[in-house]
């Protein structure tokens, strides 16, 4: 066996930092994005070989949202799909340009956090928006 | 990024590390392309959603769009899940199972998208 990788850093004795905790979300979304994107998958599977089903899958949704409960998990689950997509969107490219040496400095890390952080939020407000815009129209 | 232990991968790290970059910026292009496109569906809405989602899909730039985006979601998925695997599961045999099950995932997904949309663009 080659040597193996250092172990991560034990999160309950380390201090939680803007480039720590963007570092752990950022995998945790991506792990996020792995779970919501089949769901885009199969759903192109049923359009393409079962067009009825796929009408079905949205006619429970619908249904699922016309109750309460079902309206705020509905609206919890696009939510975390949503801000997943928009973190790791953001983050990424914040990774990005560590990746050609800009922003590595202490403060500018801190600043790009905040920066990712508040785009994040807005994205997703606008997003979450358009989609209850559309779901109330149809 | 030498020294890794590289169970299963068997990517070399410059190789890895140049893959998700790839991967990331034609995610960031098409990302954006797929909210522009999108957006301009949104508004007005009448008939029911799947057929709305059909429609779009069979359009041929649309189609290869979403197919193009699918595989680099994947692809990349598959790369950061690798890293992921390969910092908390120690155990050999663990760690080769987990990256098989890594990769049966994305492979899944990723082709199930692609053979869904060529089936698409065949006319349905």
């Amino acid at each position: 066996m080659a040597t193996p990788r250092p172990l991560s850093p034990h999160m309950q004795i380390y201090r939680p930092q803007m480039t720590s905790l963007m570092s752990i979300s950022h995998r945790v979304t991506g792990l996020s994005l792995l779970v919501f994107a089949p769901v885009v998958s199969l759903f192109l599977f049923l359009l393409a070989f079962m067009p009825s089903g796929a009408g079905d899958v949205v006619g429970w949704v619908v249904v699922l949202g016309s109750n309460a409960w079902g309206a705020v998990v509905l609206f919890i689950v696009s939510l975390v799909a949503i801000w997943s997509l928009f973190f790791h969107l953001f983050n990424g490219l914040r990774y990005m340009l560590w990746s050609m040496g800009w922003g590595f400095g202490l403060t500018q890390a801190m600043i790009s956090g905040w920066f990712v952080l508040i785009a994040t939020s807005t994205a997703s407000v606008i997003a979450m928006r358009s989609l209850l815009v559309a779901y109330g129209g149809w | 990024m030498g020294g890794g232990r590289m169970v299963q991968q068997r990517i070399s790290g410059i190789g890895h590390w140049w893959q998700q970059r790839l991967t990331a910026v034609a995610l960031v292009v098409l990302i954006g392309w797929l909210f522009i496109a999108l957006s301009t569906v949104a508004g007005g809405v009448s008939s029911p959603l799947h057929e709305v989602a059909k429609n779009w899909v069979m359009r041929p730039f649309n189609g290869l769009c979403l197919a193009l985006m699918l595989v680099m979601a994947f692809w990349h998925g598959y790369l950061g899940l690798g890293t992921i695997i390969d910092d908390y599961v120690h155990g050999d045999a663990l760690n080769r199972v987990c990256h098989r099950l890594a990769w049966l995932w994305c492979v899944t997904f990723a082709g199930l998208s692609v053979v869904s949309i060529g089936f698409l663009y065949g006319g349905g």
